[in-house]
């Protein structure tokens, strides 16, 4: 049976991790190659690395990061942050990622899904959406736009989306627990895999997330230690849920 | 003496890490146009005819010879996905999965059975992408589950496939290419 996977996401800023400073027992706190490892090690499923910056300077650092945490993290990679073109998702996918994620692009010009879906497939292709009140935010949530959610979540499967990463505003950064409500709505009216963000503060949020969704993200509550991804497994598994150990 | 390996590209598979993975192994990588190679490996992601033109005219002589996910896919005689013929080195056709939700992404299990890769990794997980599966028959060496029973690894003699992604997949998946480079190793 298909595992509901755990996915650790860092916030990356020229090349250093800019949360996760809780890291101690690691040798260089900042390097996010180094609290990749960490997480492999852990049992995360799959890493998401986020350029925050996405400046010129920061993406071609990210390069640099995503090739060494390659060299040494064998479990699936997704790079995200002001990817706008195919020639630069294809210097990633060159350098070791699996799959890119696009955002704010996408609203702003839907066919480069299409183009990317076309040129590598889209089991490479996330597409996140940043969601509140129904509506898609683009521009790291800053900038309302005239998309529904669940309107665009369908739009971005048949555009070649192989997956979708959905991300409530509300819910975010707030560790009251993912908006059930939300993923209940998009995972009913796409055929997609959805991974559910925002909200995630205890391991019950985990559990009535995974029930609709395929995996959860989450940063600070795995950054700060609040959660030990080997404890929310073996709780996940408790409750009858299929995960990898 | 490490055994020397060449990845041979199919399609868009995550070449990078198929090599770094394979030198994690215990492998000596060779350049695609350089020579002397001990084993062939072809991962590859996407359409199968797009793989097929990639690989038209390899020549694999009798060398052990390792197909990842799509590179498995064509050893076989073709797939309902395209028109162009695979290698045909194995019998059958490759069919589209009957499952409520494709592709078949993320980690599974594999029962491996008599399985030269398998060895010591019963029932590990590791990392599915792909919405066809090859067709059973006896050189089938692992199943797995994914709303039907389809093989994960194929063995006959020198020709090695795996439809998971065992550069993804972690200690198990590192773990299962070290055994195909000491399957190299004896080969030789």
């Amino acid at each position: 049976m298909l595992a509901k996977r755990i996915i650790p996401c860092l916030d990356v800023r020229d090349g250093r991790v800019v949360k996760g400073k809780q890291f101690q027992d690691l040798k260089d706190q900042g390097s996010p190659s180094a609290l990749a490892s960490y997480y492999d090690g852990q049992g995360a499923d799959e890493l998401v690395f986020l350029d925050v910056a996405a400046t010129k300077e920061s993406r071609s650092a990210m390069l640099e990061t995503v090739r060494q945490t390659a060299s040494q993290v064998f479990i699936p990679l997704t790079v995200g942050g002001g990817i706008r073109t195919v020639k630069e998702a294809e210097t990633l996918f060159k350098n070791g990622a699996d799959k890119v994620s696009v955002n704010s692009a996408a609203v702003e010009q839907p066919d480069l899904v299409v183009e990317l879906s076309r040129e590598f497939g889209s089991q490479s292709i996330v597409v996140a959406i940043d969601s509140l009140s129904g509506k898609v935010y683009s521009r790291s949530g800053s900038k309302k736009t005239s998309l529904r959610t669940v309107g665009w979540a369908k739009k971005a499967q048949e555009l070649g989306a192989g997956e979708l990463l959905l991300t409530s505003i509300g819910a975010d950064g707030m560790q009251t627990g993912f908006d059930v409500g939300l993923l209940n709505e998009v995972c009913g009216s796409v055929s997609i895999p959805v991974i559910a963000s925002g909200g995630a503060g205890k391991m019950e949020d985990f559990l009535e997330a995974l029930k609709v969704a395929d995996a959860a993200l989450a940063a600070s509550t795995f950054h700060t230690k609040k959660i030990l991804i080997p404890e929310l497994k073996g709780f996940l598994k408790e409750k009858g849920m299929v995960v990898r150990s | 003496m490490k055994p020397r390996i060449k990845v041979i590209s199919a399609g868009y598979g995550n070449l990078f890490s198929v090599s770094k993975a394979l030198e994690k192994a215990g492998a000596v990588l060779v350049k695609e146009d350089g020579d002397g190679e001990d084993a062939l490996v072809l991962p590859g992601v996407g359409a199968f005819d797009t793989g097929a033109k990639a690989i038209q005219g390899l020549v694999l002589g009798g060398k052990p010879f390792l197909g990842i996910c799509l590179g498995m896919q064509l050893l076989f005689e073709g797939s309902e996905e395209g028109s162009l013929k695979g290698i045909g080195l194995l019998d059958g056709k490759v069919r589209r999965m009957k499952a409520e939700k494709l592709p078949h992404l993320g980690w599974n299990t594999v029962s491996f059975e008599d399985s030269l890769l398998g060895e010591g990794l019963q029932d590990e997980w590791f990392y599915f992408v792909h919405s066809y599966a090859c067709p059973k028959s006896e050189c089938v060496k692992g199943w797995t589950e994914y709303g039907q029973k389809f093989p994960a690894v194929v063995e006959k003699g020198n020709v090695f496939g795996v439809q998971f992604h065992p550069e993804k997949s972690g200690s198990a998946g590192i773990k299962l290419l070290e055994n195909f480079v000491e399957a190299v190793r004896q080969w030789k």
